[in-house]
């Protein structure tokens, strides 16, 4: 499981969305060990409960 | 000279001794001459003189430059020729700091306007030699600074102007690599930080290959920054996003498509502007497809490079 399956088992709506690409949401990996997670959320709902933005 | 007692009186004879002393007793008042006045000339009784009857009077006046005029007789008039360069004489002062007349004077508020202004204006002992350049250091405060060298150039180093040499100024250059082992990419649909863990040259020990794989140049300037990737895809399919990523935000897109083949190279390039102390530089993919996308090591597919280079300040 990533983030970006969990966020799509939450939101399906998201599956293929490009907002994954245009900076509406941002995950972000920075190749320190920390894993992904969500840099940015400025998708029209909320985000979901069990998520939270940054590392 | 006879008594009122004596019985027998020469008179003649008496007469003339009186006469005599007579003419004794006054013989101060004999001589003399047309004008002159009669003046004591001692305490003594009878004691007189004959002198100029001037006393106390202006008799004649003589006039000398800058004076004219003048006379010892007569209606006696006296004036004061005007004062030039060539000679003395009375001036018209004047309250001006612009006049170029040279036959008045200036007053002391007039010289105290220009005083002011002489003492607000800057030194010419600042300078003292042949080339010398005269700037602030502050609010009415200057210094100089001596003339460069041939062939250098002005600049700004510190805060203050200085000479350097032409073209001297520089700033760092590095080109990161990935080494050791192919990094996989772990996430699709994620914007993940391209490790590149080597280095073939970094100048300025800006480049962070082992923690945060960025760039952090530390000197102040724009600078070209250059991306080349290479991705080992499974399939040629799923959108793929290479970015440059300034201060943790992307930057700029240096690809987004879909990737050409199973193994491609992306190269492109962007100018940045870094403060020389916070300002950074990463490279980020994005893949949208969860099949495999690996980063080969640099030596694989001579790809997977991260350079910059100081243009300019």
């Amino acid at each position: 499981m990533t983030l970006y399956s969990d966020l799509v088992a939450t939101l399906p709506e998201l599956e293929g969305s490009d907002a994954f690409a245009d900076g509406t949401i941002i995950l972000q990996n920075d190749s320190d060990g920390a894993g992904d997670y969500i840099a940015k959320w400025d998708y029209a709902k909320p985000l979901p409960k069990g998520f939270k933005i940054g590392k | 000279m006879p008594t009122a007692t004596d019985l027998v009186t020469d008179l003649p004879a008496d007469f003339e001794v009186f006469g005599q002393a007579v003419a004794t007793s006054m013989a101060d008042l004999l001589g003399g001459t047309s004008g002159q006045i009669l003046a004591k000339n001692s305490n003594t009784d009878m004691d007189f003189v004959w002198i100029a009857n001037d006393q106390g009077d202006i008799t004649g006046i003589t006039a000398t430059s800058p004076l004219t005029g003048g006379g010892s007789s007569g209606a006696v008039t006296v004036g004061i020729q005007d004062g030039t360069t060539a000679q003395k004489g009375a001036v018209q002062l004047e309250n001006s700091t612009s006049s170029t007349s040279t036959t008045t004077a200036a007053v002391p508020a007039s010289v105290k306007t220009s005083y002011d202004l002489a003492a607000a204006a800057i030194p010419k002992s600042t300078v003292t030699t042949n080339g010398d350049i005269i700037y602030a250091t502050g609010s009415a405060a200057v210094t100089r600074l001596g003339i460069g060298s041939a062939g250098q150039v002005l600049t700004v180093a510190s805060g203050v102007p200085s000479w350097a040499a032409a073209g001297g100024a520089s700033g760092p250059t590095f080109r990161a690599t990935r080494i050791t082992t192919d990094y996989t990419i772990p996430s699709a649909n994620t914007f993940t930080k391209m490790p590149f863990n080597g280095e073939d040259w970094d100048t300025g020990g800006c480049y962070d290959s082992t923690t945060n794989f960025r760039f952090t140049p530390t000197t102040a300037g724009y600078y070209e920054i250059n991306g080349n990737c290479n991705l080992l895809v499974d399939a040629p399919v799923g959108r793929i996003i290479y970015s440059v990523y300034r201060n943790g935000s992307a930057w700029a897109r240096f690809y987004d498509g879909l990737p050409p083949a199973s193994s491609f190279n992306i190269t492109s390039s962007v100018q940045m502007y870094f403060n020389g102390s916070t300002d950074y530089a990463e490279m980020y993919i994005w893949t949208a497809s969860s099949t495999t996308r690996t980063m080969p090591l640099t030596v694989s597919y001579l790809g997977n490079t991260f350079d910059g280079v100081w243009i300019r300040s």
